[in-house]
């Protein structure tokens, strides 16, 4: 099963505006710390860029010996839903390089959710392999893209030695530069629309997703996850997530989101062999607005306009 | 005269007698001399020396020989010897003929070269006879006929010489030949030899000592025999002669003769790898061998610890140099125990001391041993700057304890009342801590003397020129009576409520005088002209506190809503607002104080934090505005002005008074409310009591004066302007002791009263004896009952202490001195007046911290040993020091990283990869790196106790471990900073090192130094701004220091530190200016490429030069050059897209999307006078080879054509061009101007974009 990852879809994605809770001298002018409850309203994505992009594989999983061989092996999929009232703000503006970077409204990715109360770029993952089991790297590259001074796309799962393909189709210089906390960082120029690309390889498996900004245009951003095994999936527009291949048993998973930290730290899930386990969690808004493990306090819930 | 007889005055008989005994007396008292004598102690520390010397020599061969490496090598070459002997023995023949030959030959070469010795004589006196006839001016014939005997005698020696060569030769060959034949095994033997060489050595030592060969051992007892003994036997004294190092012996000084090896006899010896050969322990058997087995050794048999700092020829304090008496003091000459005057570390020592060597304190020499608790206090003599015993790239700390008291004593600012003069005439004497001149005639005056030496350090406290625009008159008094009542932390000392305040004179008296400090610097306090913000302008204390919080406050201060940040260089601020006065006004001080310190207090060493007011209209900020309101948020503090009588007024007044006037005029005084002596005669205080006129003043006025004169007097008195610049006190002059020859003061003029007895009943802050306390230690100490190792470090040292004040000791004496400086003074207030109690203020010092104190004060002895043997670096260490002298001064530390911590952990080296570097990295680019930050070796050399090996690297902490893992996942991330070699694996700047938090081990002695700021900071604005990215974070925090004198250029820090302006736009803060002097600018600059070993103070920027240029272009022609001129074409590398997306350069303005979340990089104007060429080039190769937090991206990778128009878009040119144009900024900029790369084309719009 392929887990696809449409970052933003024109019917779909819907957004979130935010409050300024923690940082003094917000535009809204609410003050009151990080305890101000977080309205959200829903409003429709005005951007007509559509791009499928990567996925994992996990069909290609082998698990040698331990949990499938005595257990078979199952799936989970499930929705993660936001519970709570929306409130829209503007889309970014770029102020640089105007000509490339505003032709198309920026969304603001920091909280993607669908009108059906879906919510997307939601990592679901196990943080260690299973004992026991052992996964070939995917020689399939990856791609990481540029269009309109937005990454595509905002969030990517890669297999540990997968080369993750880095490209540009502006005709603006970006950066590529990755804060990971147990890779060696990555920081490269990209040309104007270098559809060669630079490789960009992680070697150790992350036990958070690694952000990546564009230090040139500041408001570009997304997530690489790199594991050393396929658990993983990346919540489409609707959040909707699937991960299949996995060894019967009970399972904990981490479920990441990039405003919330963890949105749950080890969710457990029993897998059966054969039929796949359903899953619906949902979040309320407090959840996006106190950060937990390796992620700070402060919040901004925001969205496309 | 009467003629001689033959007859006898005495009796023959007895005389016989008498001469008999008398003889037979003078030979037993000869046998009990010879006895004693060979009874001494050191005879017998020497034989055990012998044999410690031998079983040490044994036990090193069996560990030689078990070692299986060993017996495999040598088991090999003997065999390869064997089997080289058979071949050889085969070939005897052939060897034999080989070695007649060379035999012959060589028998040849005798015969001529006796022979030819023969005939050079003969030469040689033909040549003279030629010579004495010429200088006799004999007839020409003689002369001629001796110069043909010569010429003869000359054929004959040349024939000689030439037959000698050739059969020279011969033997050569013959001898190379019998080489040949037997190189094999005579290569073998050689080996084998060298393998042994240990062994052979060891072996060589013990049969010296105890030979097994019996006529040699016989003939070593014989040379132990008495008087045979005297001819070079090996038990005997050694002597170190020392007579530069000379030693003052009452008015005197005499060549220092230093015995002290004739017992420590091991002292100096270290084995390879400079390991102490017997290291020092307490082993607890009394039997040598147990000692070798346990590798440890008591006194005297052991090795002097820290072999690469002392005694060895390759330290810096060869034995042979220093001796050991220079450092430790005692009397060298002694050979016995108590002779050589040890000292006991604390009274239990003593006991055990007197009960094994008969020890007793021996009062006949002056310079007993220091005792173990003070051996740092020697270092002094030579070492006047003190720094580097406490801060040294090469030994680290080697006197962390004088170190600490020598901060201290600048820290609480003793030399404000105590001078430490570290000159006697212009020469040095010793560390030198005197306040600077206190006004500019003072300093002009010193600077016309050449033999004067002005002081350098400035006043502890803050000035009291203006300090009614700060505080109340009420908060003065309160504050004066007990500083730490206010603020726990203060480092003023206390001067009023101490032991010799409590009668019912100091309860009268002390509300007056505190009353009259505060009058007085009220009425003499003049204004400053203070600022204030915009008119209309609302202080916004949330936005204060975030100010505060973020713009290097907290590099200096602590405040209570920071607990996180520790600093306690400058004072806490948490009840600031109850200090200040109250509303606008003490809002206006400290507006003016934070935005302009210098304004109120010119030598301050608070810097200017320029926080200059920002933004326009609704957006506009005034940061300092902010930051008062934030401090002044809380109530104001109610201080009511002190209470006293105006009877205690008028008593205290009369007190005074009578030590200058009579009786009758003191009551005349007072009475008539005038003062008696016109003002131009007054000296003193009491001009406080005079008026101009000289007329009689009001009662009202009278009673303020009365008042004024008090505080002047008090202050006059505690010596106030010691730590404070008080107005009226410009010239006057410290009051306390002069501590420069402390350390040698006469006991006997110490003065310690009735102390035994106060500490006899008192002595303790619980209130208990202190002689109790000192009793029970010493009890404990013999029964071994302490609970912990610091427990009886502490309570042996107060005994230690104790037993010196009650022997009338300095140290002791000092020790009660500041804990309860006024102590001295018990049952003494009742006989002395109220003006002669003692002064001194109690300090909050601890114990620890007092023999800190006493181990530095004790050191100063103002007695230096000849120049030669005196610290006075020059050069690149002299510069080190002066640095970090100034680092500590103006508190660098506080913001940067000033060393990276060494972070050591045990490694399964298979986790640890080789860098894997990308296509991308240019070649030179490493050569440069290598060059600039030179591999490390990441292996410590040392495996841990379980046995994995310890890596050790400098780095920076980018992630921690979160506590929710589980405890074995748990790991640190560390981002790599030095380019490091582990075991062959080459990993580069910026690799993520990654630590199992179970594997890390914590040394606390090389966790870094500087940076606390930084780090709370980073922490901060992970959770305000950056969501967690630790990297982002940094590049908004004070950067570390890391080879700063590798990247910046001397001359621009030097300007820099004296008038910083703003280079990075990331940080949230700027470095501020601080109140340095010139020099001080100066030696700082220095102190950075000097201690990376950079060339200062000039660099010279080739790149700028024709030569250079000329080359380059050559080159660029080969290889890329599109014909245009080099450095044009290098110019629009710079000016092209690229560098302008992040930098201001070329006369363009960076664009500006979001101020709060662009990364903007400094400027590149500034690049050509601040950063060093080769520096700037590898930060354009790769900017995380030098900062791994940094954004800088590589601008021009090696695999990516860039700018293909320029230099055929080859990046590894790209790059050069890059930096050449940058250090020739100005010049481009002069010549060529703002231009935009690639060229705008006619419809308006930039193509390559």
């Amino acid at each position: 099963m392929r887990i696809q990852k449409n970052c933003l879809n024109v019917c779909l994605a819907l957004v979130a505006c935010g409050l300024v809770s923690f940082s003094i001298g917000c535009d809204q002018g609410v003050g009151g710390g990080a305890s101000t409850e977080p309205t959200v309203t829903i409003k429709p994505n005005s951007s007509d860029t559509s791009t499928e992009v990567a996925s994992t594989d996990t069909t290609s999983s082998n698990i040698a010996d331990g949990a499938a061989s005595t257990g078979g092996v199952g799936s989970v999929k499930g929705v993660v839903l936001f519970e709570g009232d929306f409130q829209k703000i503007p889309a970014i503006v770029a102020t640089k390089d105007p000509a490339v970077c505003a032709k198309n409204p920026i969304a603001n990715e920091r909280l993607v959710v669908s009108s059906g109360g879906g919510v997307a770029n939601v990592f679901i993952y196990l943080e260690k392999k299973p004992k026991g089991a052992d996964f070939e790297a995917s020689t399939e590259p990856l791609v990481f893209d540029q269009k309109g001074c937005v990454f595509l796309p905002h969030s990517l799962a890669i297999r540990v030695g997968q080369t993750v393909n880095v490209l540009s189709d502006d005709a603006v210089a970006h950066n590529t530069h990755t804060f990971p906390l147990r890779n060696t960082g990555f920081n490269q120029v990209v040309q104007p629309n270098d559809r060669t690309g630079i490789p960009l390889v992680y070697t150790k498996p992350e036990k958070l997703p690694v952000q990546v900004k564009c230090d040139i245009h500041p408001w570009m951003e997304a997530y690489h996850l790199p594991l050393d095994h396929p658990f993983v999936a990346v919540t489409d527009a609707d959040g909707k997530f699937e991960i299949t291949g996995l060894p019967a048993g009970t399972h904990e998973f981490r479920i990441w989101q990039q405003e919330a930290g963890y949105l749950e730290r080890k969710y457990k899930v029993e897998i059966k062999g054969g039929e796949p386990t359903e899953v619906k969690l949902s979040f309320g808004a407090d959840k996006f607005t106190d950060f937990k493990g390796g992620k700070p306090k402060s919040v901004i819930i925001s969205a496309l306009d | 005269m009467a003629p001689a007889t033959d007859k006898n005055w005495y009796k023959l008989s007895t005389m016989h007698k008498v001469f008999a005994w008398s003889a037979f007396a003078l030979f037993v008292s000869t046998i009990i001399m010879m006895v004693d004598d060979y009874d001494d102690e050191w005879r017998d520390y020497q034989r055990t020396g012998f044999r410690l010397a031998t079983l040490k020599a044994r036990q090193q061969e069996e560990q030689i020989l078990k070692d299986p490496r060993f017996n495999a090598r040598v088991d090999e070459l003997d065999k390869q010897l064997g089997s080289a002997n058979d071949s050889l023995s085969d070939q005897q023949e052939q060897i034999d003929v080989v070695q007649n030959e060379f035999d012959e030959k060589a028998f040849t070469v005798g015969v001529l070269n006796r022979k030819a010795r023969e005939e050079r004589a003969k030469r040689d006196v033909a040549r003279a006879n030629y010579d004495i006839a010429v200088r006799d001016a004999k007839p020409q014939q003689e002369r001629d006929d001796l110069q043909r005997l010569f010429n003869t005698a000359q054929v004959v020696v040349g024939g000689l010489e030439t037959e000698l060569q050739v059969a020279q030769t011969e033997q050569d060959l013959a001898a190379a030949k019998l080489n040949s034949e037997t190189k094999a095994r005579d290569d073998i033997e050689a080996e084998l030899s060298n393998v042994r060489t240990d062994l052979d050595r060891l072996i060589d030592i013990r049969n010296k000592i105890s030979p097994t060969n019996i006529v040699s051992r016989l003939k070593r007892n014989i040379m132990e025999l008495p008087i045979i003994d005297g001819f070079n036997s090996h038990i005997k004294i050694k002597q170190d002669w020392l007579p530069k190092l000379s030693q003052p012996l009452g008015m005197t000084s005499s060549a220092r003769f230093d015995r002290c090896r004739t017992c420590h006899m091991n002292i100096d010896l270290v084995g390879s790898g400079n390991v102490p050969t017997f290291p020092a322990g307490h082993p607890d058997s009394n039997n040598p061998e147990d000692w070798v087995q346990e590798n440890q050794f008591p006194q005297p048999f052991s090795t002097h610890p820290h072999p690469d700092l002392y005694l060895t020829a390759a330290s810096p304090h060869p034995l042979p140099e220093f001796g050991c008496t220079s450092c430790h003091d005692g009397q060298g000459s002694g050979t016995s125990f108590q002779n050589a005057s040890h000292s006991p570390n604390e009274p239990h020592q003593a006991h055990e001391w007197e009960h094994d060597f008969d020890y007793f304190h021996n009062h006949f020499w002056e310079y007993p041993m220091t005792p173990k608790r003070f051996n740092e206090s020697t270092c002094l003599k030579c070492h006047h700057s003190v720094t580097e015993l406490g801060i040294n790239p090469k030994f680290g700390a080697t006197a962390p304890k004088l170190f600490e008291g020598y901060q201290l004593i600048q820290k609480y600012g003793c030399f404000g009342c105590h001078e430490i003069n570290g000159y006697d005439s212009g020469v040095a004497i010793g560390p030198d801590l005197r306040l600077e001149p206190n006004t500019e005639e003072e300093a002009k005056k010193i600077a016309d003397d050449p033999k004067a030496v002005a002081g350098q350090m400035r006043k502890v406290g803050p000035s009291l020129r203006h300090v009614a625009d700060k505080t109340t008159e009420g908060f003065l008094s309160y504050w004066t009576e007990e500083p730490k009542r206010f603020r726990p932390t203060t480092r003023m000392p206390q001067f009023f409520d101490l032991a010799n305040q409590d009668d019912a004179h100091a309860v009268k008296f002390q509300p007056v005088e505190l009353a009259g400090i505060a009058q007085f610097l009220m009425q003499k306090s003049t204004p400053v002209e203070l600022m204030k913000p915009q008119a209309g302008y609302q202080p916004n204390a949330e936005r204060g506190r975030k100010m505060f919080s973020e713009r290097g406050c907290l590099a200096c201060h602590s405040h209570v809503k920071f607990p996180e940040a520790k600093s306690s260089f400058g004072p806490n601020l948490s009840k600031i607002h109850e200090k200040v006065r109250a509303g606008q006004e003490g809002f206006g001080w400290l507006y003016t104080w934070v935005k302009n310190p210098e304004r109120h207090h010119p030598r301050t060493k608070m810097p200017n934090l320029f926080l200059d007011p920002q933004g326009e209209g609704e957006k506009y900020i005034d940061p300092a505005a902010d930051i008062a309101a934030f401090l002044l948020a809380g109530k104001p503090g109610s201080f009511p002005n002190q209470k006293f009588s105006g009877k205690a007024l008028d008593e205290l007044v009369v007190t005074f008074l009578s030590k200058t006037l009579t009786e009758a005029k003191v009551r005349e005084t007072l009475a008539e409310w005038k003062y008696p002596v016109g003002r131009e005669f007054i000296k003193g205080d009491e001009i406080e009591l005079s008026t101009e006129s000289g007329e009689a003043v009001s009662e009202k006025e009278w009673q303020t004066m009365k008042l004024n004169y008090i505080g002047r007097r008090t202050i006059s008195r505690y010596g106030c302007f010691g730590c404070h610049d008080i107005p009226g006190f410009e010239n006057a002059r410290p009051i306390g002791t002069p501590l420069q020859d402390w350390g040698r003061k006469d006991p006997s003029k110490l003065a310690p009263e009735h102390i035994e007895e106060y500490l006899h009943h008192h002595g303790e802050p619980n209130g208990g004896s202190t002689l109790d306390r000192v009793t029970d230690a010493i009890r404990k100490a013999s029964g071994h009952e302490f609970g912990s190792p610091e427990e009886k470090e502490s309570e042996l040292s107060a005994a230690y202490f104790y037993e010196s004040l009650i022997h009338h000791g300095r140290p002791g004496f000092l020790w009660q001195k500041l804990r309860s400086p006024r102590s001295y003074d018990f049952r003494k207030t009742e006989t002395k007046g109220y003006d002669e109690r003692l002064k001194m203020p109690k300090f909050p010092f601890d114990e620890r911290q007092i023999e800190s104190v006493a181990t530095f004060v004790l050191g100063l002895t103002a007695e230096p040993p000849s120049e030669q043997y005196q610290y006075h670096p020059t050069g690149r260490p002299a510069d080190r020091i002066e640095g970090e002298r100034l680092l500590e001064k103006y508190n660098c530390g506080g913001c940067h990283i000033i060393d990276l911590p060494e972070i050591q952990y045990r490694a399964n080296l298979d986790d640890i990869f080789a860098s894997d570097l990308s296509a991308d990295e240019y070649e030179a680019g490493k050569k440069l790196l290598f060059k600039l930050n030179p591999v490390a070796n990441g292996l410590a050399g040392k495996d841990s106790e379980t046995g994995e090996p310890i890596v050790r690297f400098h780095g920076l902490a980018s992630s921690l471990p979160d506590p929710e893992d589980d405890i074995e996942d748990q790991e640190y991330g560390f981002d790599l900073w030095e380019t490091l070699d582990v075991g062959g694996k080459i990993l580069f700047p910026g690799e993520k090192m990654l630590v199992p938090a179970q594997s890390l081990l914590i040394d606390k002695s090389n966790t870094g130094r500087g940076g606390d700021f930084a780090r709370v900071l980073v922490n901060q604005l992970m959770e305000t701004t950056t969501k967690g990215v630790r990297n982002l974070a940094w590049q908004m925090a004070p950067p570390p220091l890391y080879k700063e004198g590798v990247k910046v250029q001397t001359p621009w820090l030097y300007q820099f530190l004296q008038n910083p302006g703003k280079i990075r736009h990331t940080t949230v803060l700027r470095m501020p200016k601080f109140n340095m002097s010139a020099d001080e600018a100066r030696s700082l600059a220095n102190y950075f490429a000097a201690v990376d070993g950079a060339p200062y103070p000039y660099q010279r920027i080739s790149e700028r030069e024709s030569d250079y240029l000329d080359a380059r272009a050559l080159a660029t022609i080969e290889q890329a050059h599109g014909g245009q001129a080099y450095l044009d074409e290098s110019w629009k590398v710079l000016n092209a897209t690229l560098c302008m997306k992040c930098h201001s350069v070329g006369g363009k303005q960076v664009k500006i999307s979001d101020p709060e979340k662009d990364i903007r990089g400094p400027d590149l104007d500034l690049t050509a006078e601040r950063l060093r060429p080769e520096w700037t080039l590898l930060w354009l190769y790769k900017p995380q080879w030098i900062t791994p937090f940094t954004s800088m991206p590589a601008p021009l990778p090696k695999s990516k054509k860039t700018f293909p128009g320029l230099f055929k878009g080859v990046g590894g040119i790209q790059t050069i061009g890059l930096r050449d144009a940058l250090m020739n900024y100005n010049r481009l900029m002069e010549d060529v101007g703002n231009i935009t790369y690639p060229p705008k084309d006619a419809a308006g719009q930039q193509s390559g974009e």
